[in-house]
């Protein structure tokens, strides 16, 4: 175990511990371009010298293993003076670009020029012109100018993804990043080459120009696009989502996520339900819901319980499920459960789930592992015999094609009710006497658990759109008003008795 | 019942105490107060102040600014002296980034305040004649006003929001003839100080409005945190500029009128003097103007140049940072205080490390000034108030924010 | 020479000085709000510090950190022309402190003014009502939780005005105004 001392304090440390790692445990930042702590590290870029004592010259920080007895100056003369000699040579063909570029705001060059350097330039000559806006790939544009070449994006196609686009073209000042001939940066995971730019040099073409930086708050949140549920930070801009950035979440994604889940932002404000509507008429919460709760009273005295189906929607979050459940059961006194959501897509090795529904593992754990809810198959079935006559439906996605959903549409009606209450209808509002708008996992709190039983949540971005509201405020509010009211007031109380239920159901599952 | 002790004549004539409001618009009222007073027949029995109609919300405000931003909204506090409020917030800035402002910087902001402080006090002098019914004496003060003016726009661009002073130095240099069109101003200004002199200082109705009104005891005006002309008129020697000198006010001299009554007429009468002085110090500073540049030598608080800013990355990177987050003050509060016109401008400045202030308070001194208000006006008649109103020379700007 | 003022002040009041700096030329003592008003006098009365003058009363609001409010007193002797500054320490739970508005004709309004802006409450204060906003404003706008986005109530005019002419009624007559507008 090295011990070494940095900037006057000791510390000791792990064998192979670079002195870049043990100085950023005391809490000392030595600036950095192309070290990333999950890449290899090539020590190109040369900012993060530091002045080792009895070493002739200045060492790389993030290359350098920590030695036992190492005297470590991080802030003196000579290392400040390398890193103003660093920066220039960097700047010194940086193109002046700050006002147009992505970057700005969050860019490296900005804030390391502005806390260790702040000479002016000292360049008579022009400056090196190569490519910019060039498309190296479906998502991302490379600018060849901004890139300083710390080849942290080939090496992340190297190591990470292993798909070895990227590489490094021509010599001296004028090289460049490419993809090799015939290829584009096309893989899964192109947009996190984006993240790791320290520079504006590789951009997202999805979010170019689309907001500043600094207008952005940040949220921490999950991805919804499929059952891995990477970490994210969601920011918004106005109440409305600019982009998703991967949040660092050891267990589960690390620093990256997929460019498919980087675009699922966009559903949270297209195809949204708007307003309650009750046999076609758009109408609130405050006229809505008795109509509804009459309509559902009467429905099932008319029917009977046992012919109501409600349907759960793998992508409605745990309290919305525990309440659905205690909903069907109590209100309207059905046990008939059935599950639809996203249909499977495409998995690989990495992060991508095939399971395209953020929370199945939620939903199923709100049921002991005999009691599990019926598939969507068996739903189709049902409706085609004719079992049953009232639907409440979560969510509008089916896991089915497009035959199946003609199959679907043309069984609904032989029901007497069909309620839809999901955040986005997917066009089955049309079809719905019963509309209830609900909010995406943007404007609420709301617990998700991944494929790997990894429970996260989410916190509000900002309030919902139009009238919806949380799903598990709308079956509060509908079972009071069938005079079955539900013991549930504040979301503290649900997810106590939400939890509890969870576990009871996981302890059997284990058992 | 009738009060018998309220009875002004024969007995049995009911009376009764009347509620006039002297409400926010008036013009009479500088700025936006409402006066509640109660009156018998012409004596105030009771004054109630009721402030706040021109309050904008400006420490609020600059909590969401960068520390550059804040500049204009110090234009709009004293509104008539707007160079010296942009210095005062300045100086500020500058006690908590640690860095001093060069010589010529100094010396410019004095200059350029002093203009301000003569025109603050032209402003006051002639809306007191004014509102005493001397018309010309207005005219004459607006008409010297309007060559100091023409002077800050010459400089500043700007006659009244003028957003002149920056974080480490100032906006642009003075022009290169400015020597000479002071000069031409000064000559003309002081043509009319005579004027308004020979017409107020010893004109019977004037004397008669003015002394004698509105006067405060000297230990009311210290216990009230009267600070400026309003305190020096009572006798207490008390000028910012002279016990804790700052820009360039320790290497100019001059002296500080002070007064002994405490009423209007001193008020008056010490303003008038400070004119005079002020531009005592201008002739000195500007002889004594030192070259070099006027902002300080530090890429993270001053812009660079435009051509710099265009050409080179290494400009533009710095005018992006300044400009987007600020300059990072570190973490700090500091309580810097100047003469402002009507007194000692205060701010309160918090920094919590980044580039927008966490708090910057402002220590107006129209607001302290008008804190014992119903001591100047209670027991006096209703016209007295507004000759006591010119002198303390309430600026709703200032005392609102 | 005014650090050799707050030594004396951390002498005399030792249990409720918390902290002394001298920093940007500023020398302040962080005092505990339960004896506010004593340490003020002491300022005030004693001969040779001879606070005479309160220059500012403000407060600061430091949103998500216990004290959450610190009211600031800038005192100053205009016989010594020293300045020294108190700052007392709030709890987000407690927002009340002593008034020393009988100590100095300027701390009537400007307690007012830190009640109105940060809802800090004055005990024993003559007149401890909104000074730049109306009566009916909700919420402390310089907290640092104040929502800028919302909206006030409107002003009740009549009943303002009413009020004025019942108080001044009382005030000299005696009697009350009851009836005495329809």
């Amino acid at each position: 175990m090295p011990k070494c001392t940095i900037n006057g304090q000791e510390i000791e440390v792990d064998r192979g511990t670079t002195v870049i790692q043990a100085a950023a445990e005391l809490g000392f930042d030595i600036p950095h371009f192309c070290y990333h702590p999950a890449l290899s590290v090539p020590a190109n870029c040369r900012m993060c010298l530091v002045d080792v004592e009895r070493q002739r010259k200045l060492l790389p920080a993030c290359y350098t293993d920590v030695a036992d007895g190492m005297v470590v100056h991080t802030e003196n003369e000579r290392v400040q003076q390398a890193r103003r000699a660093v920066l220039e040579f960097i700047l010194v063909n940086h193109p002046v670009d700050c006002p147009i570029c992505d970057q700005a705001g969050e860019c490296k060059l900005q804030d390391y020029y502005m806390d260790y350097d702040g000479q002016a330039s000292r360049l008579r000559t022009a400056k090196v012109s190569k490519i910019k806006v060039y498309p190296i790939g479906p998502e991302v544009v490379y600018d060849g100018e901004r890139c300083i070449l710390c080849t942290r994006c080939v090496r992340f196609c190297n190591e990470v993804t292993g798909t070895t686009e990227l590489t490094v073209v021509e010599r001296g000042d004028r090289s460049e990043i490419r993809t090799f001939p015939g290829r584009a940066l096309d893989n899964a995971y192109s947009l996190c080459t984006v993240d790791l730019c320290p520079v504006g040099a590789l951009t997202s073409r999805d979010f170019r120009f689309k907001c500043r930086v600094w207008l952005l708050t940040s949220t921490d949140s999950i991805c919804t696009g499929c059952s891995r549920g990477c970490s994210i930070h969601l920011e918004h801009h106005r109440k409305e989502i600019q982009r998703y950035r991967p949040r660092f979440n050891p267990e589960i994604n690390e620093y990256w996520m997929c460019d498919a889940g980087r675009h699922t932002y966009k559903q949270v404000h297209t195809g949204r339900l708007p307003k309650v509507s009750v046999g076609g008429e758009s109408t609130n919460w405050a006229l809505g819901a008795p109509r509804v709760a009459t309509r559902l009273s009467a429905a099932i005295a008319e029917h009977g319980a046992e012919r109501v189906g409600f349907v759960l929607s793998p992508q409605a979050s745990c309290e919305d499920l525990f309440m659905a459940r205690k909903f069907a059961e109590d209100a309207l006194g059905t046990s008939r459960f059935y599950i639809n959501g996203l249909p499977d897509g495409t998995q690989d090795d990495f992060l991508i789930q095939a399971d395209k529904n953020p929370n199945r593992n939620g939903l199923l754990v709100m049921f002991p592992p005999e009691a599990r809810p019926a598939s969507f198959e068996t739903l189709l079935a049902d409706l085609e015999a004719g079992e049953l006559s009232v639907l409440y439906m979560m969510g509008g996605e089916l896991p089915v094609d497009v035959a199946g959903r003609a199959r679907f549409e043309a069984a609904l009606g032989k029901l007497d009710l069909f309620v839809l209450q999901a955040p986005r209808g997917e066009g089955l509002e049309r079809l719905a006497e019963v509309v209830l708008p609900t909010c995406t996992h943007a404007e609420k709190e709301a617990v998700y658990i991944n494929c790997d039983g990894i429970a996260q949540q989410t916190r509000k971005a900002f309030d919902p759109m139009g009238d919806a509201l949380p799903d598990w405020q709308v079956f509060a509010q509908l079972a009071r008003r069938m005079s079955k009211p539900l013991p549930f007031a504040l979301l503290k109380q649900v997810r106590e008795e939400m939890f509890t239920l969870m576990e009871a159901n996981s302890a059997r599952v284990a058992s | 019942m009738p009060d018998s002790s309220l009875d002004m004549d024969t007995a049995g004539i009911h009376t009764e105490p009347m509620l006039l409001n002297m409400g926010p618009s008036h013009p009479a009222m500088h700025g936006t107060v409402r006066m509640i007073l109660t009156l018998d027949g012409e004596t105030v029995i009771k004054c109630d102040a009721e402030i706040g109609y021109l309050h904008r919300g400006f420490e609020k405000e600059c909590e969401n600014a960068t520390w550059t931003q804040v500049f204009p909204y110090t234009d709009r506090l004293n509104y008539v002296s707007p160079l010296l409020n942009n210095f005062g917030f300045a100086l500020a800035v500058e006690k908590l980034l640690g860095i001093e402002a060069t010589p010529r910087c100094n010396y410019i902001r004095t200059i350029m305040g002093e203009i301000s402080r003569i025109g603050d006090h032209l402003t006051c002098l002639g809306a007191g004649s004014l509102e005493l019914g001397g018309f010309s004496g207005f005219l004459y003060a607006v008409e010297a006003r309007e060559h100091l003016y023409d002077l800050i726009e010459e400089v500043t661009g700007a006659r009244l929001t003028v957003s002149y002073g920056r974080v480490g130095g100032l906006k642009t240099d003075l022009t290169e003839d400015f020597a000479a069109r002071w000069a031409f101003a000064r000559e003309r200004v002081m043509r009319i100080w005579e004027d308004i002199n020979k017409l107020l200082t010893r004109n019977r109705i004037f004397l008669d409005r003015m002394e004698g009104t509105g006067v405060i005891s000297q230990a009311d005006a210290i216990s009230y945190g009267l600070t400026g002309p309003m305190l020096r008129s009572t006798g207490v020697d008390y000028d910012v500029r002279k016990d804790h000198p700052y820009f360039a006010y320790g290497d100019v001299d001059f002296d500080v009128p002070v007064g002994t009554h405490g009423d209007n007429f001193d008020r008056y009468q010490v303003r008038l003097e400070e004119i005079k002085q002020s531009m005592r110090i201008i002739d000195q500073a500007l002889a004594r103007l030192p070259d070099g540049p006027i902002n300080v030598d530090d890429p993270r608080v001053v812009l660079p140049e435009k051509e710099r800013v265009y050409n080179s990355i290494e400009g533009m990177i710095n005018h992006f940072k300044l400009v987007f987050e600020g300059i990072q003050v570190p973490a700090g509060e500091v309580y810097s205080y100047t003469e402002g016109g009507n007194g000692e401008l205060g701010f309160y400045v918090v920094s919590n490390g980044t580039g927008k202030p966490w708090k910057v308070g402002i220590r107006s001194p129209s607001f302290y000034n008008m804190c014992p208000i119903h001591k100047f006006v209670e027991g006096g008649m209703i016209a007295d108030i507004i000759p006591t109103f010119d002198g303390i020379n309430m600026i709703g700007g200032e005392i609102d924010r | 020479m005014s650090a050799s003022d707050i030594k004396r002040l951390v002498r005399k009041f030792k249990n409720d000085i918390v902290d002394s700096s001298e920093r940007l030329g500023m020398d302040t003592a962080l005092v505990k709000k339960d004896n506010i008003v004593e340490i003020v006098q002491f300022l005030k009365d004693d001969d040779k510090l001879a606070y005479n003058m309160l220059r500012h009363l403000t407060c600061v609001d430091y949103l998500h950190r216990e004290p959450r409010f610190e009211v600031i007193y800038v005192l100053y002797s205009t016989t010594n022309k020293q300045q020294v500054v108190l700052k007392a320490m709030i709890n987000a739970d407690d927002t009340t402190i002593d008034s020393i508005s009988h100590l100095y004709g300027s701390a009537n309004w400007a307690e007012r003014e830190v009640w109105d802006m940060y809802g800090i409450k004055f005990n024993h204060h003559p007149n401890m009502r909104r000074i730049l906003l109306y009566e009916e404003f909700e919420g402390h706008p310089l907290r640092k939780d104040y929502d800028k986005q919302t909206s006030q109530p409107r002003v009740q005019l009549l009943r303002q005005e009413r009020d004025a002419f019942e108080e001044f009624k009382t005030y000299h007559v005696g009697e009350s105004a009851e009836g005495s507008r329809s």
